[in-house]
């Protein structure tokens, strides 16, 4: 009998377990992202993301864009001769994001400046990135590279980690309210890339949600872009063209005006 | 407020910016005649356009400065199309040579370190040779302007170009030479360019002025008469088979470029040879300086894009 009561007992405590992790992602996280779609006009110089939404109370919200996954041929400098900075051959990454920006709340900015191992157990940070990327040839020093490439991508605006842009508002019963605003760069992938939401307890992730977005040029950019790519050639002419009449035009326009000197 | 996007670069960049890089150089491409690629191409890479992208576009953005510049100093009767025509078929050989010579040392591995070296190599000594040189002919100006008129002996180098066969009169230089100089010059420039990834002008000048004996400011003309169809073969070739043009910024640049060239054209008819020679020589090892600082000092990111020069 008192066997039965202690199996049911445990059946209950894993059922209302199972419950409040059904609840954490099902109810207690809305996901807002304004807009859904990035235009790129003749104008555009980045864009700002909205983002909002609520997670349960007690738990930290993190923000992440990330893109496609691409595979880079990069240039490796090192010294040659013991002297002289050269570019020493070629390196692949392979299997990275062609954007990365992370927005962490500051308290689990905060614990991770005190724990270097707070963004290797949530998999979702720069270290994580590194653990499944692929780095040929071989031989080189992975960690090495990498650290190097994220260098590269931050000089861009393309990889980037904010800790001062979420802040979050009310309150209200089991949830909070949080919001972020991601400033993307104006070399922003045009292929789209994925907006998500994590919430963070006890150094684990509890529940998540993502969004896509779509990138398109539209206007003069989109029309450009289709000549120059689907038309090289009668682009490359025009191009030439449109040069030589402009310095025509410059040439003749100061002969007119030299002239009354 | 004053932002552009450009599609290809896909980036927005100043356009007042822009249009103060393009009027710079074209002063200096109207001055000396360089279509000025060595010194736009990392201007436009530190404002962070993507190095294939910055040297297509600037090949188009020359192709108007160039013609602007042509065209002025044709009206002052500066262009030696004879010499020009003459140069650029050696050029267009050259080029097809260098770039076959480039891709057998990329094979190797060690076309990077060659490129850079070369540039150093070829800069330094360009540069002096014109400081010194020029520096030395403004000393001599001031000193003794009688004694100019007494007759010059013929140095060996005179000698051995005069025994060349097919020598032709270049009205516009005033010089009789072989036509096989300009040729065989051409074919050098071109190699060195292709390899170099330029459009060759700051090495066609003083090989006009040093080893074709031509008056400098014909060679400014002339020049850029050459690098004007060398840049329309590029911009093509570039358009066609990288798509790297990027149409906006080349057009932002040549309306700089272009008015620039024309106030330069004015400058360096105010500017004696001499003093031309030396400001070119200046900027030439300024940028012979900047290079072997990059070349020896730790850069801040180890990786780079492949592309660009």
């Amino acid at each position: 009998m008192l066997k039965r009561i202690l199996m049911g007992g445990i059946i209950l405590i894993t059922g209302l377990f199972f419950m409040v992790g059904a609840v954490y992602s099902a109810e207690n996280l809305t996901f807002h992202v304004s807009p859904e779609l990035v235009a790129i006009g003749i104008r555009f110089d980045g864009a700002t993301l909205h983002i909002s939404g609520t997670i349960p109370s007690d738990c930290e919200a993190i923000v992440r864009i990330i893109g496609h996954n691409q595979n880079l041929s990069l240039k490796k400098k090192g010294k040659a001769m013991g002297l002289l900075w050269m570019n020493l051959g070629k390196i692949e990454i392979n299997g990275v994001p062609d954007i990365m920006l992370i927005y962490p709340s500051q308290a689990l900015y905060k614990l991770s400046e005190n724990d270097n191992n707070t963004w290797e157990k949530l998999g979702i940070g720069f270290k994580s990135l590194e653990d499944k990327a692929d780095v040929l040839p071989k031989t080189e020093d992975k960690s090495k590279i990498f650290k190097e490439f994220i260098k590269l991508k931050a000089s861009l605006d393309l990889y980037e980690k904010k800790p001062d842009n979420l802040t979050y508002g009310d309150v209200s019963g089991a949830v909070k309210s949080f919001k972020v605003a991601v400033e993307l760069p104006s070399n922003v992938p045009h292929d789209g890339f994925n907006a998500e939401l994590y919430a963070v307890k006890d150094g684990k992730i509890i529940a998540e949600a993502v969004k896509k977005i779509k990138v398109k040029e539209i206007g003069i950019p989109a029309q450009i872009s289709s000549l120059a790519f689907n038309h090289g050639t009668l682009y490359g002419v025009i191009a030439v063209v449109i040069a030589i009449l402009a310095g025509i035009i410059v040439g003749v326009v100061f002969k007119e005006s030299g002239g009354a000197h | 407020m004053w932002n552009l996007y450009l599609p290809i670069a896909g980036h927005s960049v100043n356009i007042v910016l822009i249009f103060g890089l393009g009027a710079l150089v074209g002063l200096l491409s109207g001055i000396f005649g360089v279509g000025g690629g060595f010194l736009m191409t990392p201007l436009l890479i530190m404002f962070g356009i993507p190095p294939t992208v910055a040297a297509a576009s600037d090949s188009n953005q020359i192709v108007g400065a160039s013609t602007s510049g042509t065209f002025a100093h044709y009206r002052l009767g500066n262009v030696d199309f004879k010499m020009g025509f003459l140069l650029l078929i050696g050029g267009v050989a050259g080029g097809t040579i260098g770039v076959e010579v480039i891709r057998i040392l990329r094979a190797t591995g060690n076309a990077d370190f060659l490129i850079k070296v070369t540039y150093v190599l070829m800069l330094g000594f360009v540069g002096f040779y014109m400081f010194l040189e020029s520096l030395h002919g403004l000393k001599k100006t001031k000193a003794t302007v009688v004694v100019e008129k007494k007759p010059k002996k013929e140095s060996t180098y005179a000698k051995l170009i005069g025994m060349l066969p097919w020598q032709i009169y270049f009205d516009k230089s005033r010089i009789k030479l072989s036509i096989l100089m300009p040729l065989v010059l051409g074919v050098f420039v071109g190699i060195l360019a292709a390899i170099m990834g330029v459009g060759g002008g700051f090495i066609m000048v003083p090989v006009m002025v040093y080893l074709l004996r031509m008056p400098m400011h014909v060679v400014v003309g002339t020049s850029l008469f050459q690098i004007l169809f060398t840049c329309i073969d590029v911009t093509i070739m570039q358009a066609h088979s990288n798509h790297t043009v990027d149409f906006v910024l080349a057009l932002i640049l040549l309306i700089g470029s272009s008015l620039g060239a024309q106030f330069g054209t004015r400058i360096s008819k105010k500017l004696n040879g001499d003093q031309l020679k030396i400001i070119l020589a200046s900027l030439v090892l300024i940028v012979m300086v900047k290079m072997l600082l990059g070349l020896l000092l730790e850069p801040s990111v180890l990786l780079s894009f492949v592309g660009g020069h």
